[in-house]
């Protein structure tokens, strides 16, 4: 299971594909919580747009596994998505 | 070879292709608009192709062609004939620069200076050519823009002052069903030096969100050139634009992009089709030997499901068959593109003025076909450029238009494809025929005065027909129409020539429509199997012992009013036969004299087999056509009956 809901937080493990995208959407809308991505190896354009569409936060320690730009893109408190340069 | 210059050589002989019919239909009838157009792309994108390889003599020559067809376009202005013809070399030039580039890995030394000469025909008169060509006028404007707005990524890449690729993707919004990850694709980009992300529409609430319908719009900057960033976005073509900023230019607000060709469909080796045929053909004998085995242990009441469950596995397999027949189907214009390129090389260093009307070039035929139609259809070409159409003063003089006509044609009649090619030169002379086969020693004097003008004309497909008096460098090469004649046999067709002396020559091939599914009779001859092409096979015939004659020092049989000639298959083969007795299975097979019987042990009932052609050091087995596995296991040889007889 690449997606865990725990109470104050949503763990995404692993490589994270565009067929967790729905689960994510459903776990978001029930309770918005903190992501945690610090073992997420791969996350696929789906779920990025699901992340900000809730405008949910990351959970302390970042998403190490994930480039650069795009934990860049992924941290920000405005939710949807503007234009982001690395 | 490295990856992208074989993706180049494949895709490019489309490009060539397509550019090759639009300007020919420039010179035809100095068209404007679409035709123009469609140049234009076509030239457009092979030049940045060739210059994604590094082929630089081709992009600059293309660079040229490239500003005529744009300024042709933007005026909506016919493209004058002169260049046109100039449009068409550039195009032939081309093509000639693939093959070598697929032969050698590189161009030619001499491709900057033929690029060059051709260039400047392409320019031609027009004042203002440039001594240093302008930017192509494609939008690149955002490509500026980014470069401008990202400044400071690229000063803190280290990137400021090089050569940058820029690159706009727009991702279609259902690319997740297609299975793309874009922001993965992105993350693949050598040397990323900025990205941008924008949404295409205001972000929906979290509720209204689709979470499968992709609504985003991508911008990146790359340090690494066009070439090494393209190959990160060859499947999805038709949503990126890529294009190479240079530094200098883009400071000035100026960038020359390339764009990157869309291509809807998916190209697939032809060895996995092949090899996919090949996985069908087994299947086909699997389901024969199960449907034997369920046969032999059937009880009562398995018997129809068993059936019903067979007969559904047939009609997919027979769908299977199709569907995969069909992915071998190319349009015959591949290969009369290549036939008519060298037309015009061969007419020009012959002399003779030549135009060539090709007709059917949407007909589609088996791969195998169209790979071995090639050869035979170049000998036939440069035969009628070289014995058929007369020099310009020779034809002027005899009241003929200067300038000959060559008609390549191609069509479906029923199950056969027919190609033909036709010219309007002088002909074949039967007397002529008739002395150099008494000459030749084909035919005795009297025999050969015999002969029928049509059956004369025929003489061309004898062997060894053609000699040294005839050589000239060009058809002369040790073939003759003999090996064309051959050649389409092997191929399960045949030849049909006619010509009028001084009217021209038109020969016809019949070819079967797919060259893979045969319907065969398989015969045992002297306690071997063998498979004969059913549509070889005119009648099978049960002939008493009593009713065989012996004629001369043969035999012969009358079959409904006509006497046939009995000959022995196992002889023909140079097999050792028991001579039988009582009655004799015969075949009866149409051949250039007439029917001929095949006595043989036995035939069992046809079936239809994917055939094999004989390949690498067996291709030159006589009497042999092809191989085909049996339900068995086993493999037939499918003889050649016409070689067999001759």
């Amino acid at each position: 299971m690449t997606i865990r809901a725990e109470p104050d937080v949503i763990r995404l493990v692993g490589q994270c594909g565009a067929e967790d995208a729905e689960a994510l959407l459903q776990l978001l809308l029930q309770q918005a919580r903190p992501l945690d991505l610090t073992r997420c190896e791969h996350l696929h354009t789906a779920l990025v747009q699901i992340i900000w569409g809730s405008g949910a936060s990351l959970a302390p320690g970042g998403a190490p596994m994930l480039p650069d730009w795009l934990c860049q893109l992924l941290d920000r408190s405005e939710g949807p998505p503007a234009r982001t340069a690395i | 070879m490295d990856e992208l210059l074989e993706q180049f050589l494949i895709e490019g002989r489309d490009l060539v292709a397509q550019a090759g019919d639009d300007c020919a239909a420039l010179v035809r009838n100095g068209s404007t608009g679409p035709v123009i157009d469609s140049a234009f792309r076509a030239v457009h994108t092979l030049k940045g192709s060739a210059a994604i390889v590094g082929l630089r003599p081709m992009e600059a020559m293309l660079h040229a062609a490239e500003d005529l067809l744009g300024t042709a376009r933007s005026a909506g202005a016919a493209v004058d004939p002169e260049r046109a013809r100039a449009l068409v070399a550039c195009i032939d030039q081309c093509d000639r620069w693939m093959d070598e580039v697929a032969a050698a890995g590189e161009l030619p030394g001499d491709a900057a200076a033929v690029g060059a000469e051709i260039g400047a025909r392409l320019r031609g008169a027009r004042s203002d050519a440039a001594k240093e060509p302008a930017p192509s006028p494609v939008d690149s404007r955002w490509a500026t823009e980014l470069v401008e707005e990202e400044r400071a990524a690229i000063a803190t890449a280290g990137a400021a002052g090089r050569r940058l690729t820029a690159i706009r993707y727009l991702p279609r919004e259902d690319c997740f069903f297609a299975g793309d990850d874009p922001l993965a694709l992105v993350a693949a980009i050598p040397q990323l030096v900025a990205v941008r992300v924008e949404a295409r529409e205001p972000w929906p609430a979290l509720e209204q969100l689709d979470p499968y319908r992709c609504l985003l719009s991508i911008q990146a900057l790359s340090s690494a050139e066009l070439g090494d960033v393209s190959p990160v976005f060859r499947l999805i073509p038709d949503q990126v634009e890529l294009a190479a900023v240079q530094p200098a230019a883009a400071s000035r607000g100026q960038a020359a992009p390339t764009a990157v060709a869309a291509d809807p469909t998916i190209r697939v080796d032809a060895g996995q089709v092949d090899r996919l045929l090949d996985l069908i053909g087994e299947l086909l004998v699997a389901r024969n030997q199960f449907g034997a085995v369920a046969g032999a242990s059937l009880d009562g009441g398995l018997d129809g499901e068993l059936r019903t469950s067979g007969a559904a596995m047939d009609r997919v397999l027979r769908n299977m068959h199709r569907t995969v027949m069909a992915m071998r189907l190319v349009p015959v214009d591949r290969v009369f593109r290549r036939v008519a390129r060298l037309v015009r090389d061969t007419a020009s260093r012959l002399g003779r003025e030549v135009e060539l009307e090709q007709q059917g070039l949407d007909t589609t035929v088996d791969k195998a076909i169209a790979d071995a139609l090639f050869d035979p259809l170049l000998h036939l070409a440069r035969n009628a450029l070289d014995h058929g159409i007369e020099p310009p003063e020779t034809r002027a003089a005899q009241g003929k238009s200067p300038r000959g006509t060559i008609r390549l044609s191609a069509g479906s009649v029923g199950s056969e494809l027919v190609v033909e090619l036709a010219d309007d030169g002088k002909g074949i002379d039967p007397a002529v025929m008739r002395r150099l086969a008494v000459q030749r020693g084909l035919h005795g004097a009297e025999r050969a005065a015999e002969l029928s003008d049509e059956e004369a004309v025929q003489l061309v497909f004898a062997p060894g027909f053609s000699s040294a008096a005839e050589v000239t460098d060009l058809s002369g090469r040790g073939v003759g129409m003999d090996a064309v004649k051959a050649a389409v046999e092997r191929l399960g067709g045949r030849t049909v020539l006619a010509s009028r002396p001084g009217e021209g020559t038109t020969v016809t091939i019949h070819l079967p429509a797919t060259a893979a599914l045969t319907s065969v009779l398989t015969i045992t001859v002297a306690g071997e199997r063998f498979a004969v092409p059913v549509e070889a096979v005119v009648q099978t015939a049960r002939i008493p012992a009593a009713a065989i004659r012996p004629v001369g020092t043969g035999q012969a049989f009358v079959l409904r009013d006509t006497t046939i000639p009995l000959l022995a298959l196992a002889d023909l083969l140079g097999l050792q036969a028991d001579r039988c007795e009582g009655d004799r299975r015969v075949l009866v097979v149409g051949s250039p004299v007439g029917l001929v019987g095949l006595v043989v042990d036995d035939f069992s009932s046809r079936s239809e087999v994917i055939l094999r052609p004989m390949t690498g050091l067996l291709s030159s087995v006589p009497l042999v056509s092809g191989t085909t596995l049996m339900n068995d296991g086993s493999v037939l040889f499918i003889l050649n009956l016409s070689e067999v007889i001759g």
